[in-house]
């Protein structure tokens, strides 16, 4: 299927750029319709994917379900935030995990203390902090000072130890790419928001950019995974 | 827009171009390393891959010249005492049955000739004392004398300057083609050349045989397989050139000392 992907590609670019210039108001709906589209897609070759490959295709039906109800309560007028609240500890699990998975953590016991604190950090936060009704700022920043190191960490490894397969064939690439593309902007955005706010309307179109990108690197982490099913 | 938020504006359109322009070099960065590191790894695998192919030439020549040596001091040896045993018994008996002595004796004394000649070539040693010009007109003498193939051979007056390992793997390779064109080829000649220069030496081999789809042959056999590994070890640029029915042409050259960059190529 890797044969077909310069092609989705392209086609993804030019829709995303046609949605972003010319439907305003769809670009929501784009989004979730990408990660639904995404899920099924992981879920109708879920038995055919490696290991890795299947943590990632739960953690985006998570992120659909859960970007659904954030959409779906808005539309009720609901306060949406308190999804992000639980969001945020479910995404600290899930890359602590997948990366003791991928990387040679040494002292993993230890790792995965750090992973719990974390995700104990996150909730005190919610609860003390920033709280439930507010946009867990300083809980994404978090996420994404864990998610940051952990893809630098792969990729020095992915250097120290190369394997004869074409970079853009590789799963781990792929997954590490979208992990670190997009938490290196998350932690920007989150981390000086006071002066962001205050630029051009653009600047509050990155996170949709990076969230459409970032899922769609994951995809093509699934895409390539089929081709290569009996490793990482 | 007030003085503040130009600043602000400006704050953001520089941050966010500095982490952008930041990620793309990173990505950039990370690429160009990781095939530098594809790159190393390749070279050590082809450097293990030689060294393992290296040592099994090795192991196999070396069996080669348990072979010869057997074949000259034992069978040789028997062969020699039967001649002398045939000899003897023909004096006592009647001039018909002389007559199938006799027969008998000059076929163990071609039989004797012949693991004569099959000992020396097999024996690598032999390259080492006589050189591989030597030997190639022993297997020139030797398969002209079936009668099945012409070998012409053209080489230059003195022995080649060739590290012997080399030239013992490279006449290796051209057995393997002599044997390739006596067993498939239904060739009626073969043309042979040595070329030297300063610095290269050139092999053509050439067949007048039926020819054959290279592709598919690497497939089936391990014959051309052993002929590109051995040329690899020897740092040897292979050339194959083969038409149905109009024979087949190969070129192998080689430079005279190891450069660390040389490498083979195949086709």
């Amino acid at each position: 299927m890797s044969r077909y992907l310069h092609t989705f590609c392209f086609l993804f670019s030019i829709t995303s750029i046609v949605v972003y210039s010319f439907f305003d108001s769809h670009r929501t709906h784009y989004y979730v319709f990408l990660l639904g589209g995404y899920s099924l897609f992981g879920l109708i070759v879920f038995k055919r994917l490696n290991q890795l490959s299947r943590l990632v295709v739960l953690n985006l039906l998570f992120v659909f379900l859960s970007e659904l109800t954030v959409r779906l309560l808005i539309h009720h007028h609901i306060e949406s935030y308190p999804i992000y609240h639980l969001f945020i500890p479910v995404q600290i699990a899930f890359y602590g995990f997948i990366y003791a998975k991928i990387s040679s953590i040494p002292r993993k016991r230890l790792f995965f203390v750090i992973v719990a604190s974390l995700m104990l950090i996150s909730l005190l936060t919610s609860i003390f902090i920033q709280k439930i009704n507010y946009l867990p700022s300083i809980g994404f920043i978090l996420l994404s000072c864990f998610a940051i190191p952990l893809s630098l960490l792969k990729f020095t490894e992915m250097i120290n130890s190369p394997i004869s397969r074409k970079l853009n064939l590789q799963t781990v690439f792929w997954f590490n790419l979208g992990t670190f593309f997009f938490y290196s902007i998350t932690f920007f955005i989150y981390s000086f928001f006071p002066f962001i706010s205050e630029g051009p309307d653009w600047v509050y179109d990155l996170p949709w950019f990076a969230n459409i990108y970032f899922y769609t690197f994951y995809f093509i982490s699934l895409v390539v995974s089929l081709d290569q099913r009996h490793s990482l | 827009m007030n003085n503040a938020t130009n600043f602000d504006y400006l704050v953001a359109v520089a941050g966010g171009t500095l982490l952008f322009g930041l990620l793309t070099v990173f990505i950039i960065y990370f690429i160009l390393l990781y095939r530098k590191s594809q790159t190393k790894l390749h070279f050590e695998r082809e450097r293990r891959k030689k060294e393992l192919l290296q040592a099994e030439v090795e192991i196999k020549e070396q069996t080669l010249v348990n072979v010869s040596r057997e074949i000259h001091d034992n069978l040789g040896q028997a062969a020699a005492l039967v001649k002398i045993n045939l000899s003897l018994i023909s004096k006592d008996i009647s001039e018909a049955d002389q007559q199938k002595i006799t027969e008998s004796s000059e076929l163990i004394k071609k039989l004797i000739d012949d693991m004569r000649s099959l000992s020396q070539s097999l024996n690598g040693d032999n390259i080492k004392r006589k050189g591989i010009i030597a030997m190639l007109n022993i297997d020139k003498e030797r398969i002209n004398k079936t009668g099945y193939v012409e070998v012409n051979f053209q080489h230059p007056s003195k022995p080649i300057d060739l590290e012997f390992d080399r030239q013992t793997i490279l006449y290796r390779i051209l057995q393997e083609l002599f044997t390739n064109t006596l067993k498939y080829a239904k060739a009626t000649t073969i043309q042979l050349k040595i070329e030297e220069n300063d610095t290269e030496i050139a092999v053509n081999y050439s067949d007048d045989g039926i020819g054959f789809n290279y592709q598919s042959a690497l497939s089936k056999g391990a014959g051309l397989t052993n002929i590109q590994d051995r040329c690899g070890i020897i740092d040897a640029k292979l050339y194959f050139e083969s038409t149905i029915d109009e024979g087949t042409q190969v070129q192998i050259t080689l430079k005279k000392r190891l450069t660390h960059d040389s490498n083979s190529s195949r086709r």
